[in-house]
């Protein structure tokens, strides 16, 4: 089988070390990249799913409850809500920088880019915080302090800041674990490690969670903050 | 052995976007997705000022919220479009890619139809017995539900247990 005497010598070549950026199994950099990036949105998927019945559960109460529920949402800070929106489509615009710039392989810009994208991310949880800070405040979490002096049903009310809290809350945690991956991957970055300056595909999938994140919230904010009467 | 023939020294790995294509993207491309982005996003929180009124559409009534909540969520799919297909790199990526981006959007799409079920299903409470006397049968939808009388000592919604 001249094949496979073939694929012996080559493999005794090759060894195990990546040639050309290429790990043995794979036949070439196109395979490579195309099983990080299926990898990478099968989480993706599992992801979406995880949301999706947050979003189910929030469609059903708000069908039902339609009134009460632009009652409650009227307590929620639409600038705030807003300038957090822009501010996660700026991070996303600055992170897939980072990954042009990984391309290019010019390592300053992409440190400059993923700081920006943090700089972003945290910018987003002061805001957050503020916003939690308020709800406290006007004893909107649910649970026995729970006060409702609005229109509207005051238990459909509480569903509705219990969601709220669920879903907001749940994005704010990978806000979190967002700002932590591209941390670490900054540092490597920053230390010139080749399996991530000489391969994009490491800095392209902490990307697509960060876009995963912004997709996320482009959801939320009109279906929390922008109620209509 | 050759290695152009397996495809090894054609491309660098930094050279490579995506399998499918084989180019980098201008950040002229990026620039545009962002500004369509914010534009988007100004045009959402505008439209949600409208007021639109109630009309018949036949005998239906089709209430001016519900066409507020149709443009919301139509200007949302076209932002979340954009960022799969350009920031995430999805339009340039290969087939396989391309289906495991879409699946997870299609079992949304899928999961929705539950919510047939809740709007099929008859709100009389005389369709059935409780789910308390029978608790392996079917429970209409708006039985064991909290009543006034169900509310706990906080206002929390709490059933009795029977």
């Amino acid at each position: 089988m001249a094949s496979i005497a073939h694929l012996e010598e080559e493999h005794e070549e090759h060894g195990h070390a990546p040639v050309n950026g290429v790990m043995h199994q794979y036949e070439d950099i196109d395979q490579q990249n195309e099983s990080y990036a299926v990898g990478m949105w099968s989480f993706l998927v599992t992801e979406i799913m995880f949301f999706g019945a947050l979003f189910l559960l929030y469609t059903f109460y708000r069908w039902r409850n339609p009134e009460s529920w632009f009652f409650a949402s009227e307590e929620l800070n639409v600038t705030m809500g807003g300038v957090n929106t822009l501010i996660l489509l700026i991070s996303s615009f600055t992170m897939v920088l980072g990954v042009h710039y990984t391309q290019l392989k010019k390592r300053t810009a992409v440190l400059k880019c993923l700081g920006m994208t943090i700089a972003c991310a945290f910018a987003f949880l002061v805001i957050k915080y503020f916003e939690y800070k308020e709800k406290f405040a006007h004893h909107l979490v649910p649970g026995p302090h729970f006060q409702w002096n609005g229109e509207g049903d005051k238990n459909i009310a509480q569903v509705f800041y219990s969601m709220y809290f669920t879903m907001t809350g749940l994005h704010a945690i990978h806000v979190i674990i967002g700002i932590l991956l591209i941390g670490g991957l900054a540092i490597f970055h920053f230390k010139g490690k080749p399996y991530v300056t000489e391969d994009y595909m490491p800095t392209e999938m902490i990307a697509l969670y960060w876009h995963f994140v912004d997709l996320v919230w482009i959801f939320l904010f009109p279906l929390y903050y922008l109620i209509p009467k | 052995m050759n290695m152009a023939s397996h495809g090894h020294t054609k491309y660098k790995p930094g050279e490579i976007a995506w399998g499918a294509e084989h180019h980098i993207l201008p950040i002229g491309v990026y620039v545009k997705v962002i500004l369509a982005l914010a534009v988007l996003m100004g045009l959402t929180i505008w439209a949600a000022t409208w007021h639109i009124g109630d009309f018949k559409l036949g005998s239906y009534t089709v209430h001016g919220t519900m066409i507020n909540n149709v443009i919301a969520m139509t200007i949302a799919v076209i932002k979340a479009s954009l960022v799969v297909l350009f920031f995430m790199h999805v339009k340039f990526s290969t087939n396989l890619t391309k289906f495991w981006a879409v699946i997870g959007f299609v079992w949304l799409s899928l999961m929705s139809f539950i919510l047939a079920d809740y709007h099929s299903r008859p709100l009389d409470t005389s369709v059935a017995e409780p789910w308390s006397s029978d608790p392996g049968s079917a429970t209409p939808r708006d039985v064991g539900g909290p009543t006034s009388s169900d509310l706990g000592r906080h206002g929390v919604n709490v059933r009795p247990r029977q």
